[in-house]
């Protein structure tokens, strides 16, 4: 993906408060400060296993009181991915 | 792309760990002395990670018995239990073990992995629920992965977030909740009476893990449900025979009428070969010790206790309460490995755990300790720690030169 069409993307998400609140979440686990953008791969940028990812992913669902399938997890690799998978359960989509 | 492309990193670690000394992961055991000592690189070393909790591997009945099974029954089954694999002897292990725990079946499998696979996938399948202890062993994540159910993690040991998590689902699915006696890694053991209330009340049904605690806690060894009393609240109850057992397989215990049915719907029952003879029957002689020799257990808890205290009263970072589970946390990585080694060089093999795949991304030496210890090699085992330690402190550089791991 291009610089540009990312930073595009990045916009129509900017306002979208699970993104904002995910973005919080995001931060205890980002130890190399990495910047985070709804392209951000979780696992390999912020250098997560499998397990912390899972964990990470318990905080999230915490928040907006939901439980992930670890097969709908293990699907996804963006924050941005993280976001519209929030948004695809609180709709009844998924689980 | 190479199929290999996706090890790089696994590759780039492994020459980190290599650099800092030997091959953790590759480790042989050139001839057994006893149940807790063997010859690693010509020397004598005393195992402190074998998981050999009543030191039964060399048991004399349990050699007798094995022995006579393969003069008997052969060295191999042959076939699947399913078709030509089930022997007199297979039978007679599930009636005995049925009996031990007091539910109405048992269920041999081939190994402790495959059978947390078998009954994960023979009960349930893409149209029910699992939640599972975030702390779970592999064989209970790719048992529910080969199930296709729902898999839903919550927070390890917490039956609130357990009960939050089972009033999320849908209540028209089938539910099953799967949790450990005692955690393998840490040596921490799992409130089951509140899990199985949580369970019981969310309208799931419970499945408890006792591989590590099955021979080992309870008052005639029957694990930690039998040790918190709630035996009677463990819809299924599954165990290996590499551990307490002193042999290799698994099995599932249940006193659900359809239970059986699992034989012909499992896959890892159905598309395996069936437990050796003499593995059978050296379970069977153990499963008989375990019943009739109170003193092994009591003896463990003597020794687990006295090492939990001398490595507490040396200032380690111990995981959990005295087991025979002993975890002591290190810094990371790299002093994790440095330590593994230092403690080989002093004579004591212990288990490596090291991110990923740890709980809390922990970088860990495990202990487990055997009756079969005696004082002087669990002192050994102490001052093996401490010498380690002393190795370390001298050599800073030898941190500094692997804290890339």
């Amino acid at each position: 993906m291009s610089t540009a069409n990312a930073q595009t993307k990045s916009a129509d998400l900017a306002d979208d408060l699970v993104y904002r609140r995910i973005l919080q979440t995001l931060e205890p686990f980002n130890q190399h400060n990495v910047k985070l953008t709804p392209e951000t791969d979780i696992a390999t940028e912020l250098e997560l296993d499998s397990i912390a990812v899972m964990d990470l992913v318990m905080e999230v669902e915490d928040v907006y009181d939901i439980s992930f399938p670890i097969n709908v997890i293990s699907e996804i690799r963006t924050v941005r991915e993280l976001t519209e998978a929030v948004h695809a359960i609180k709709r009844g989509e998924a689980g | 792309m190479s199929l290999f492309d996706k090890y790089k990193g696994l590759e780039a670690q492994r020459e980190l760990i290599l650099k800092a000394g030997r091959d953790p992961f590759g480790v042989c055991l050139e001839k057994i002395v006893s149940p807790t000592q063997a010859i690693i690189e010509g020397r004598q070393t005393i195992l402190a990670g074998s998981n050999n909790y009543l030191g039964l591997t060399l048991d004399e009945g349990g050699v007798k018995a094995a022995q006579q099974a393969v003069a008997d029954f052969g060295t191999g089954t042959t076939g699947s239990r399913l078709a030509n694999g089930t022997y007199d002897l297979h039978r007679d292990l599930e009636a005995a073990l049925a009996d031990f725990l007091g539910y109405k079946t048992a269920m041999v499998f081939s190994t402790g992995y495959t059978a947390n696979l078998g009954a994960l996938s023979g009960l349930a399948n893409a149209d029910d629920m699992i939640f599972i202890d975030s702390d779970c062993h592999a064989s209970i994540y790719d048992g529910c992965k080969l199930s296709g159910a729902s898999t839903i993690r919550f927070r390890h040991n917490s039956a609130e977030d357990l009960a939050k998590r089972l009033r999320r689902a849908d209540a028209g699915r089938g539910k099953l909740v799967v949790v450990e006696g005692m955690y393998s890694m840490f040596g921490d053991i799992a409130p089951l009476d509140e899990l199985a209330a949580a369970a019981h009340e969310g309208g799931a049904m419970l499945m408890v893990d006792e591989a590590h605690s099955f021979g080992v806690f309870g008052d005639t060894g029957r694990g930690v449900a039998e040790a918190q009393g709630v035996m009677d609240q463990v819809d299924f109850y599954t165990g290996t025979f590499s551990k307490s057992l002193a042999s290799i397989g698994g099995f599932c215990a249940s006193n659900h009428e359809m239970f059986d049915l699992i034989r012909v719907a499992s896959r890892p029952y159905m598309f395996t070969a069936s437990p050796a003879p003499s593995s059978i029957a050296g379970a069977r002689s153990a499963l008989r010790a375990i019943r009739e020799r109170k003193d092994l257990r009591e003896s463990l808890w003597k020794n687990a206790r006295r090492l939990h205290a001398a490595l507490a009263e040396q200032g380690h970072d111990l995981c959990a309460d005295p087991s025979p589970v002993v975890a002591v946390r290190l810094p990371d990585r790299a002093m994790a490995v440095l330590f593994w080694n230092a403690l080989l060089e002093a004579g004591v093999y212990a288990n490596l755990a090291i991110p990923p795949g740890t709980p809390n991304s922990a970088s860990l030496i495990r202990l487990s300790v055997s009756a079969a210890h005696t004082f002087d090699e669990i002192d050994a085992i102490a001052d093996a720690f401490k010498a380690a330690q002393a190795h370390l402190a001298s050599m800073p550089e030898l941190a500094e030169a692997t804290a890339a791991l």
